[in-house]
């Protein structure tokens, strides 16, 4: 028998539930809406997916999966540029599941997996800002004194985790819409990295000043 | 009531009340449920096979504890292939739940009233969501009318599908460890359901959707050469009436991207 292509509906409902939950927001989104964007029947999606809760905990997996991964890399983090480039690449997948932080409490109060999990990730996330913030520290790109640590590791991981609400309510009919993505990350990126400024050594605060001029000349 | 959203295939099935009594022991060889002697019940069971599912189950309420069967099956695959809210499917089959547990108390040997509570409640289970479900106590319940169902009748096949599909939904959302000390999920007996299934019934399309879904959660890989083996063949079985086309719909699409 000719080896058949692996088949596929289970991983497109996945991406165009995705679709569906960043553009419009999970509460927005119903099953019959998107079995109607397949084109497939209600019984084709439930034979996946019997669940909406299913759809956002395979959706979770992937993001905590990825989000795990990349905050590994924040031990090689040794000076702004690094810190510039990490924080970007975490803006964009967050951006990727912003329907996540888009209606995080609402999500968190009905799904018992993302309310456990999400404890996980905040924590996972303050720990790499630390990781991110020693490594810095030893390659002499900062000095802050070891009692600041915690609380500004804390600081930038609020900033980092409640951006995209930020610029929601600023323009909530296009702030997630994936043309305003590039500067909306830019400036998230910007503003956590700025709480950094009181402690970076003079030539890694005139570097970041630099990188956020040359990238960010529409930031307001 | 409000109307269902009717079969897609309107015209495609043509049974009457002799045809479906000639054609009884292949329409039912899943459910091995015995065949009613009066008309108005076959006439229900007809509009079921025609794809009929709103006339099936009004029609089966109307016959009283007689009709109560064929309007629960008519109900279940109407809320599973066709409804498209979500909230009226949970409803449908808590309905159904209900209905099939008031059959047992005044028939407790009918296994079709066993077997369409353990449905009912297994697809409400996994509507909202199998880790919910079993938190609540139902998971018990689902096994233990399944087991019910197949002490009374052994060669059910459906019900056998079922219970393989509990072993594999159990495992998949809370783990083989606590699956196996908690509700006695094992995969090896999951997997023997689904294959006993398909020896009491090799024409069913459903009995290998399923045994294809139980595959993928048990062994992990959506990719399973097997899964799609079963796949290929649900969607070359010729439909006999309205639920196995929507089977074979289900298994086409599967391999049609």
């Amino acid at each position: 028998m000719a080896k058949k292509a692996p088949r596929r509906t289970a991983e497109r409902i996945l991406e165009v539930t995705l679709e569906l939950f960043n553009r419009f927001g999970e509460p927005n989104v119903s099953t019959t809406l998107i079995s109607a964007e397949l084109n497939i029947s209600p019984g084709n999606l439930y034979y996946h997916y019997p669940a909406k809760d299913e759809l956002i905990n395979s959706l979770f997996d992937r993001y905590e999966r990825s989000l795990s991964e990349l905050l590994n890399a924040s031990d090689n983090v040794r000076d702004v540029e690094d810190a510039w480039f990490f924080m970007h690449t975490l803006f964009e997948l967050i951006w990727q599941y912003r329907f996540l932080y888009r209606d995080l409490n609402d999500l968190l109060s009905k799904n018992r997996r993302l309310e456990t999990h999400f404890q996980w990730v905040l924590k996972n996330k303050t720990r790499a800002v630390k990781a991110l913030l020693d490594g810095m520290s030893r390659a002499g790109a900062i000095d802050i004194d070891s009692r600041e640590v915690e609380a500004t590791a804390t600081s930038m991981v609020v900033v980092l985790t409640y951006w995209l609400s930020y610029e929601y309510v600023r323009d909530p009919r296009r702030a997630l819409e994936p043309e305003h993505a590039q500067l909306a990350l830019m400036r998230g990126a910007h503003h956590v990295l700025n709480l950094l400024m009181p402690y970076l050594e003079l030539g890694q605060r005139q570097h970041l000043m630099t990188l956020v001029t040359a990238y960010d000349s529409s930031d307001s | 009531m409000l109307s269902w959203t009717p079969f897609p295939f309107t015209g495609a099935y043509v049974y009457d009340r002799v045809c479906v009594a000639q054609h009884w022991k292949r329409l039912h060889a899943g459910d091995a449920e015995p065949m009613p002697d009066d008309d108005a019940a076959l006439q229900a069971w007809a509009h079921f096979h025609n794809g009929a599912f709103q006339s099936a189950f009004e029609s089966g309420l109307d016959l009283g504890p007689a009709g109560i069967t064929v309007a629960n099956k008519a109900c279940c695959v109407y809320a599973n292939y066709l409804e498209r809210s979500e909230k009226s499917r949970l409803a449908l089959f808590l309905e159904t739940a209900e209905r099939a547990r008031m059959l047992a108390t005044i028939e407790p040997l009918n296994p079709a009233a066993w077997y369409w509570q353990a449905y009912a409640l297994g697809r409400y289970s996994q509507g909202i969501s199998v880790a919910k479900a079993l938190a609540e106590g139902l998971g018990q319940r689902i096994r233990a009318a399944l087991e019910e169902t197949l002490r009374l009748q052994p060669l059910h096949a459906d019900a056998h599908v079922a219970l393989g599909a509990f072993h594999a939904e159990v495992i998949d959302k809370v783990g083989p460890l606590i699956g196996r000390m908690t509700y006695g999920a094992r995969k090896d007996v999951g997997l023997a359901m689904y294959r006993k299934a398909l020896v009491l019934n090799p024409d069913s399309a459903m009995a290998r959707l399923e045994y294809a879904r139980g595959l993928v959660m048990l062994e992990g890989n959506p990719d399973s050469p097997e899964a799609t083996h079963l796949y290929e063949q649900a969607a070359a079985i010729e439909p006999m009436d309205a639920k196995e086309r929507l089977d074979r719909e289900l298994a086409q699409a599967e391999l049609g991207d």
